[in-house]
């Protein structure tokens, strides 16, 4: 099977869409403004300030807002939407085994520093993810290629050991990052359409417009974030209008002193992150689908997002999030019903109830969710001592020393259900036919086999309630309301901002 | 005098080194391993002991505090575990914001403080006087963010006369941009300080006024205002001036509020992301300047307690030990 986009062919279909004059370039969304100013300046206002500048170092979610599409550019791209396209790629082909990926450079591609792109620096910063002391998210994915060669200066050829239906969509989370670069935490250099400016640690990141870049020029000059610590305090510098817009609200609190007022738009989008009451499916009784299915079902879980978000946010009753291609709506699966749950309960053989330990992160929502739960479970009979730990005592005693009952934890990324495939993971989640499921859609050759493969293997783990997921957190961007232009899913934290426009 | 100064700065440097050493085990102590800041969900075994070994986790907690006293004692304080950069540095660039607040702020109070609390005990009998000492009271028992939050609404968010909070991406560059983005924390640390310092004054003033020797010197012909010129601000200041030494060291401490309210890019803020990090390098490192400057502080208003008041001059001079 071949996947090739013919470069003439997209050519076509560009000329033609400036032609109708519907190119939005980017997330799409864009909706251009009457008297836009091409040099303005954007104030971004943000809760995540990198720890470093660089993602295999543990830059943490803020150097993905910050960088990922704007300063640092891969060969796919993750759009707004969760679909993948090529980017610096020109083109790429797949072989009839699936065994061997080559990528074909866009020309005339640079890096801030001057230096043009070459196979080379696409080589070196794969290696860059998958060196050994790299802390790259998903890098245990990549164990998959065996092999990365620069065929020549333009032709990029990956050699997997296994199929990999989802190598194009990995390749949106690998850099490409300048080797000459001698710092990637502190200095950047990549080809986007904005070049890094300076970093004031502990208050602004500034971007400033790449006049050379190889794409379309991004619509503002200059787009600094900055920083809070106190989600009060970002509030406040958008109603002064020190900032045109914050990121990600992440307190429906917030939000109230920017209804109904004419000078602010609210927008909501569909995040990636999930509320999940996890269970350690390894010890009894959560080692009995009964016994998660009865606590899915005795939580009423629109009541749960109307107090944690005031009705805003998503019910989804799986892992899968809208935004990923094997969606289907798995709410009414394990409906809200306390008697069901009753009865749940008594054919497990715990008709008198009991009691565990719910470990719950000591930051928000989870101690609010956890008490919810508390008072939710006591009406069926089941006791929650809550436990309250750090972040810290979370990864130390949950994730590395499974020693927990259950926990409360939100997970971020999008495509993440493929995690029940993998009985080691924290939940422990241990079913063969997921596990073969998985595995073979990963094999698969074609999308649509992938898809119908991980719907149903997410049918099964939603079924046994492997874990339960309570909400889908909303996505709310507040913007000055003469700012157009941003993206409002906000999809794996990602924050394209080259599309903002200020009237 | 200067053997009292020998044992002081023995004390001084002895208090250090406890200071160090609590402030490395108590790290410790707390549960959690500092690697885990750099790992994500998905982290895999190999990952997490590249993570320890990077942040020498994996060492005995002996080696790493040897490791540690080395460094200071080379004046180097580390590399941050998730920024890669120096810590000491990064130190410097924040005290250029948390010094300024915190020694403008001290200045400011020290002055309105020594008149409203001179007024309030000379008057303490009127109106006006209990008034002074009355609100001084309320200001303690306000809370520091409380004030912060007013301030922002009454000057950012209703009058728009100053802004809500940030400072300037060019640090001093324009001194007076740098200056109106420290006027509403100023004012905050102002209003906390004064009420408390306020109070001290007063009893000070109050005791002074009381005195035999003030009533021997108006007895001579002397006007109240000259007796206390001349012989009743020595003694009122000493004991307002260990106070001062504490109130500046909690100051300093105290900023982290005001800096997290007004989104200042100082020491306070360099702490908190440190501890949400587990950042053990930025920790240590703001910790231990912070203690410097507290234990230097406490030093010197002792040192100046002595040269204003003869008697613990002459006292420590001699038998005293």
């Amino acid at each position: 099977m071949r996947l090739r986009l013919a470069p003439s062919l997209a050519g076509i279909l560009a000329a033609g869409l400036l032609l109708t004059g519907c190119a939005g370039g980017g997330t799409g969304d864009a909706t251009t403004a009457a008297s836009a100013d091409t040099a303005a300046s954007i104030e971004v206002g943000s809760l995540y300030e990198p720890s470093n500048l660089s993602n295999v170092d543990a830059g943490g979610q803020g150097v993905t807002e910050a960088f990922s599409g704007n300063v640092y550019e891969s060969l796919m791209k993750l759009d707004d939407d969760g679909s993948v396209t090529p980017l610096l790629a020109e083109d790429y082909s797949v072989s009839d085994d699936g065994l061997t990926y080559t990528f074909t450079l866009r020309d005339g591609v640079k890096f801030h520093s001057g230096k043009e792109l070459t196979a080379d620096d696409v080589v070196s910063s794969f290696e860059r993810v998958t060196a050994d002391d790299s802390q790259a998210a998903r890098k245990s994915s990549y164990a998959v290629v065996s092999d990365v060669e620069a065929t020549d200066d333009s032709t990029v050829t990956f050699t997997l050991s296994q199929r990999s239906i989802s190598f194009p969509y990995l390749m949106a989370y690998v850099w490409i990052v300048n080797p000459d670069l001698a710092d990637a935490k502190t200095d950047a250099d990549g080809t986007g359409p904005y070049s890094f400016d300076e970093w004031q640690r502990g208050s602004t990141l500034s971007l400033v417009r790449n006049d050379d870049y190889w794409g379309d020029p991004a619509k503002n000059g200059r787009v600094t974030f900055h920083y809070f610590t106190d989600a009060s305090a970002e509030s406040n510098a958008l109603l002064t209008g020190e900032i045109d817009l914050i990121t990600s609200i992440q307190s429906p609190d917030s939000l109230t002193q920017f209804e109904n007022n004419e000078d602010f738009t609210i927008s909501e989008g569909t995040s990636t992150t999930k509320e999940l009451l996890a269970f350690n499916d390894r010890v009894a009784p959560f080692d009995d689908s009964r016994v998660r299915r009865a606590i899915y079902s005795a939580v009423d879980r629109e009541k749960l997002l109307d107090a944690i978000w005031d009705g805003r946010g998503t019910l989804i009753g799986s892992m899968v999030p809208p935004t990923d291609p094997w969606y289907e709506d798995l709410t009414s699966l394990n409906p809200y019903d306390p008697e069901l749950s009753k009865q749940l309960l008594s054919e497990a053989g715990l008709a008198d109830g009991f009691s565990f330990t719910l470990s719950t992160p000591n930051y928000d929502p989870h101690p609010a969710v956890a008490e919810f739960l508390q008072s939710e479970l006591a009406k069926v009979g089941i006791t929650v001592d809550i436990k309250v730990i750090t972040a810290d005592e979370w990864y130390t005693d949950v994730y590395q020393n499974l020693d927990f009952e259950a926990t409360l934890q939100e997970h971020v990324n999008d495509r993440d259900v493929v995690w029940y495939a993998n009985p080691d993971f924290y939940w422990g989640y241990d079913n063969a036919e997921v596990q073969e499921l998985v595995a073979s859609a990963e094999q698969a050759e074609t999308t649509d086999e992938q898809t119908e493969d991980l719907k149903k293997a997410n049918e099964i783990i939603a079924t046994e309630a492997a874990s339960n997921w309570l909400y889908l957190y909303p996505q709310i961007v507040v913007a000055s309301s003469d700012v157009t232009g941003f993206p409002v899913n906000g999809l794996n934290s990602q924050f394209y901002v080259y599309n903002i426009e200020k009237a | 005098m200067a053997s009292y100064l020998v044992r002081r700065t023995a004390f001084l440097l002895l208090s250090f080194a406890a200071a160090m050493l609590l402030i490395f085990l108590l790290l410790r102590v707390l549960p959690g391993d500092p690697a885990n800041a750099l790992l994500s969900l998905d982290a895999t075994d190999e990952q997490i002991a590249a993570a320890r070994a990077q942040v020498g986790s994996d060492q005995p907690i002996g080696t790493q505090l040897l490791n540690w006293v080395g460094d200071v004692a080379r004046l180097d304080l580390g590399t941050s575990f998730t920024s890669g950069t120096a810590v000491l540095p990064e130190i410097t660039s924040r005290l250029g914001v948390t010094i300024p607040l915190t020694l403008i702020s001290f200045v400011i109070s020290v002055a309105l403080a020594s008149a409203l609390g001179y007024y309030a005990a000379v008057r303490s009998h009127t109106r006006l006087g209990v008034a002074v000492a009355a609100v001084a009271q309320v200001g303690i028992a306000v809370p520091v963010f409380w004030i912060g939050i007013l301030l922002v609404w009454i000057f950012a968010l209703g009058l728009r006369l100053l802004p809500s909070g940030g400072f300037p991406r060019e640090d001093w560059a324009d001194p007076l941009d740098a200056l109106r983005s420290l006027l509403l924390p100023i004012c905050t640390i102002v209003i906390v300080m004064t009420a408390s310092l306020v109070r001290y004054v007063r009893s000070a003033v109050l005791d002074v006024l009381d005195s035999d020797y003030l009533r021997n010197a108006q007895a001579l012909g002397a006007t109240p205002g000259e007796a206390f010129r001349r012989h009743g601000v020595r003694n009122a200041s000493v004991p307002v001036i260990s106070i001062l030494g504490i109130e500046l060291a909690s100051t300093l401490l105290g900023t982290v509020v005001v800096e997290s309210v007004f989104t200042l890019p100082g020491l306070g803020s360099m702490l908190t992301k440190a501890i949400e990090t587990h950042d053990y390098p930025s920790i240590q490192g703001v910790l231990l300047v912070t203690t410097f400057l507290v234990l230097v502080i406490g030093f010197a208003a002792d040192i100046v307690q002595r040269v204003v008041d003869p008697r613990l001059r002459s006292s420590l001079s001699g038998a005293h030990a």
